[in-house]
């Protein structure tokens, strides 16, 4: 069998398109199947349509990070504060996936694994401290869950083209972004001189494939493929914690502030916060409403 | 095979004389059925999708209704009768505006594009009325365009800088001698070309009083209110590069408005004109993204590269060879899609050959303009065309020709004389 | 036949005028929101410390719209980007031939275009598929301008059809 790959990023160094690429070279080595990956926008296809992709079979398999349109109910891992440190997020995860597998099957899609980015934290323009210090800033988001955690501070959420933040950082449009050491801000350190290091949220990919190209695999082939992924996708979580120290080790070096989270604030931040989950759950529905007890639940929040 | 025979299908139909548009699109979907077989077109919906629906091609409806307005309500005939006076005892007059002027675009807008069709909208139908040779216009036109890219900010700087993690701020400051280098470059061939030919270019012979003069820097007053407005959201942290031209729309309105240009008509001529012209060129580069999907669904431009890694040569040779699968590309794709399937599977090898990542942006930012500027899938043609009934494609191209030399023998010296770009950003820098 | 086309693009009917004039507005009437949703954006941001969420999202549905109703119009007023040298070399009826596979051609890659495109929608709308923003738009909507678009193209290449039987019973 050949397939055709796609992952949204489209930076053939860092630990996401490292990851896929051990996951096609021991798939070729390992099985009959071989896989064709193409990186993020040689194809014309939308980072938030891959799975869609994947589901219509214009694709055979992905790495999807920005799938919360496609499978809206995976949002409840990407919830401001809910989740704070690795080992909530393994917990909740681990309490998640038949959710999720569920409901990235109602897509046509067989969800493999995946992987998870380091947790994304609060770099400024302006000097920060505290989370009271958003009050008045301009800080772009790029989910409206994001955007109400800025808000309920003070700050001002903005979104924007993610080709214009650059610019935008630099002439003072924006004044912040919330992303992660190893993720955006590598671009964008240069116009970023600070960085509370407060964990707003995290963000991770989904390994996908499309379910009738993965039943027309054989039964060794798919248990073959799945193992790998299984391997290769905490491995690919392992080499962005990795990163993120070397990148807040390098940002540092090169003259960025980088604050410790100011005491009492995740409490204080995580009670604030608390009354928007359940609202945003019972906003989208009675599931939504259930998978957030199901992670609460594992969590102990 | 498949490659040669879509292409070779692409050229028949747009030579032929079917629209260009449509030769794109039929040449791209002949390209995915040699590739994918009937299957492959399902990928066609998405892929319109994806190509169509973005913020950052705003930018081109939003500069051309900018300067359709300027145009329609008088103020830029304004502005040449003011700037001319001054210009008469410079070979080639007002031909060096369009150059200056899009050099001043370019440090608004992100991407060349928008630059060409504001500078077009205004230049040529000014430029032809007063007697200048149209190619030589539209070439400079469409050369002039070309800064768009080079002279920050620039959409293609950063997505350059995504792809290759280099700093966004070495790449801005890298830019921006070699953008005034290049405009200077051309400003020396026009002039070579008029003192060479006359004819291309109408002289006045009366000279202008004083007061001539001072009533003609009046006549610039509007335009310099505009690019204050405009330039000012820019670097007032205002506006994006993007909402500029919104900006600059409004302004221009405002401007008419002071000068009691401003009427019912003015606005629905210049909405007209404007969805016509910016439909025109949007289709134009959403045909050519299906195109470009075909030939990333290929894998030639990594076979191309791969080639190129194999033949195991010096670094003059490799950036030489660059040049020539950039020119390869660049004859049937469009500029973003070219970075995405080069740069990453090159720049390992490049690193290897102690290339300079931010020099070689720049030169890749180069290379991409280039592309825009080849037939027959060179979008900037198609935009400075779009601008004027008169203006054949077929005359673009031609006056494009010699400004297109003019990049090759750039890019050389850039090869030559790599501190051109470096410069600037280890000053500022270290 | 004459005056008509001395005034505006030449028409092969009335149908085909109001179609036009119908695009045309509806184009205005984008591009007129597309300036006023950006501008209020950095208004709103720059002077109140607030954005509305939503101006980029919109602002890529109206390039959508822009790109496809444009381009009828520009098929219509005959600014559609061609290359004329080899064309012109033909006598008439030979180019007229010509145009017709020409626009029989384009025909056949609109039809196709507007057929996947359609299934996009579908597929968007059986998926329940929304933009991930503030306004959750169901995709399905602004994905409707794909297909719309293809077939007002379609619809105004029919009429450079007809128009080439008409110039050949004036001649
Ligand atoms: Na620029
Ligand atoms: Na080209």
């Amino acid at each position: 069998d050949d397939w055709t790959a796609y992952t949204y990023s489209s930076v053939s160094t860092t630990a996401a398109v490292k990851g896929m690429q051990r996951i096609v070279d021991r798939v070729a080595e390992d099985t009959d199947l071989t896989i064709d990956l193409h990186l993020g926008k040689t194809l014309q296809i939308a980072s938030s349509d891959i799975t869609q992709a994947v589901g219509d079979g214009i694709i055979d398999m992905a790495a999807d990070f920005f799938f919360s349109g496609s499978v809206p109910i995976a949002r409840v891992l990407n919830l401001p504060m809910l989740i704070e440190n690795d080992e909530e997020w393994a917990k909740a995860y681990a309490a998640m996936e038949p959710t999720l597998i569920d409901a990235f099957a109602q897509q046509g899609v067989v969800l493999l694994g995946g992987y998870r980015y380091p947790e994304q934290t609060i770099f400024t323009t302006f000097e920060i401290n505290s989370l009271a210090d958003l009050e008045g800033h301009k800080i772009r988001v790029t989910s409206p869950e994001q955007g109400k955690f800025v808000e309920m501070f003070g700050g001002a959420p903005i979104t924007l083209s993610g080709s214009e933040v650059p610019t935008s950082l630099e002439r003072g449009v924006i004044e912040g972004v919330l992303t992660a050491s190893a993720g955006g801000a590598k671009n964008w350190h240069e116009f970023l001189p600070y960085n509370y290091r407060f964990a707003v949220n995290y963000g991770n990919s989904m390994i996908i494939a499309n379910a009738d190209s993965f039943d027309a695999l054989s039964e060794d082939t798919q248990t073959k493929l799945r193992e790998i992924v299984a391997e290769e996708g905490p491995a690919t979580t392992a080499a962005f914690l990795e990163d993120e120290e070397a990148q807040k080790a390098s940002q540092s070096e090169a003259g960025m502030t980088l604050v410790d989270a100011a005491e009492g604030d995740s409490e204080m931040a995580g009670e604030k916060l608390a009354p928007y989950w359940e609202s945003w759950a019972e906003e989208n529905g009675p599931e939504y409403v259930e998978a957030l007890a199901t992670v609460r639940e594992a969590i102990g929040k | 095979m498949e490659a040669i025979l879509a292409f070779g299908l692409l050229i028949g139909l747009i030579l032929g004389g079917m629209w260009v548009q449509f030769a794109v699109a039929g040449a791209g979907l002949t390209y995915i059925w040699l590739l994918k077989g009937f299957g492959g077109w399902k990928a066609l919906g998405l892929v319109s999708w994806g190509a169509a629906n973005s913020f950052t091609l705003a930018a081109i409806p939003l500069f051309v209704l900018m300067a359709e307005i300027l145009l329609g309500s008088g103020l830029s005939t304004r502005l040449y009768n003011g700037v001319a006076p001054f210009m008469r005892r410079l070979p080639g007059g007002l031909l060096h505006t369009n150059i200056a002027g899009s050099g001043i675009f370019a440090a608004i807008s992100g991407g060349s594009a928008p630059t060409a069709a504001a500078m077009s909208t205004v230049a040529l139908p000014e430029l032809s009325a007063r007697g200048y040779n149209k190619r030589l216009v539209a070439g400079s036109l469409a050369a002039g365009g070309t800064l768009g890219i080079l002279i920050p900010p620039s959409i293609t700087m950063i997505i350059y800088a995504t792809f290759t993690e280099t700093s966004i701020a070495r790449l801005f400051a890298a830019g921006l001698v070699p953008g005034i280098l290049l405009a200077l470059c051309y400003m020396g061939f026009i002039m070579a070309r008029v003192l060479i030919n006359p004819k291309l270019a109408p002289k006045t012979e009366t000279k202008a009083s004083a007061g001539d003069l001072g009533r003609a820097l009046l006549d610039i007053v509007p335009f310099l209110m505009l690019i204050v407005i405009v330039l000012g959201s820019i670097y007032g942290g205002f506006a994006t590069p993007t909402e500029a031209g919104a900006v600059g729309t409004v302004g221009a309105i405002l401007i008419a408005a002071l000068y009691r240009k401003l009427s019912w008509r003015l606005l629905k001529d210049a909405l007209s004109r404007t969805a016509s012209m910016s439909g025109n060129i949007l289709f134009i580069v959403f045909t050519s993204m299906i195109f470009a999907y075909a030939t990333a669904l290929s894998g030639i431009g990594e076979d191309l590269v791969g080639m190129l890694e194999e033949a195991n040569v010096s670094r003059l040779t490799f950036l030489l060879i660059i040049m020539v699968v950039f020119a390869i590309l660049g004859c049937f794709m469009e500029g973003l899609g070219m970075i995405a399937i080069i740069v990453p599977v090159i720049f390992p090898a490049l690193m290897a050959m102690d290339v300079n990542p931010i020099w070689f942006g720049v030169f890749v930012v180069i290379l991409v303009e280039l592309g825009q500027l080849t037939p027959p899938l060179g979008v900037i043609l198609f935009v400075v065309a779009s601008s004027s009934d008169e203006v054949k494609v077929e005359d673009v191209i031609m006056g494009t020709l010699p400004f297109f030399l003019i990049i090759v023998a750039f890019m050389l010296l850039l090869i030559g004389v790599p501190d051109i770009a470096l410069f600037l950003p280890e000053f500022t820098f270290g | 036949m004459q005056t008509q086309s001395r005034t505006g693009p030449a028409s092969a009917g009335p149908i085909f005028d109001v179609a036009a004039w119908i695009t045309g507005a509806a184009t205005g009437l984008v591009l007129v929101a597309l300036v006023s949703l950006v501008c209020l954006e950095a208004l709103l941001r720059g002077g109140f410390n607030y954005s509305l969420g939503f101006a980029e999202e919109l602002t890529g549905y109206g390039v959508v719209f822009m790109t496809f109703f444009g381009a009828a119009l520009a098929l219509r007023g005959h600014a559609m980007f061609q290359v004329h040298f080899l064309l012109d070399t033909w006598p008439e009826g030979t180019r007229r031939w010509l145009i017709r596979a020409f626009v029989l051609i384009a025909l056949l890659i609109c039809v196709i275009l507007a057929w996947k495109t359609k299934d996009l929608t579908l597929s968007s709308f059986s998926r329940g598929k929304f933009a991930p923003t503030v306004l959750r738009t169901p995709l399905w909507i602004p994905q409707i301008m794909l297909p719309a678009g293809f077939s007002v193209l379609a619809f105004f290449l029919v009429e450079q059809l007809l128009l080439t039987f008409r110039k050949s019973e004036e001649t």
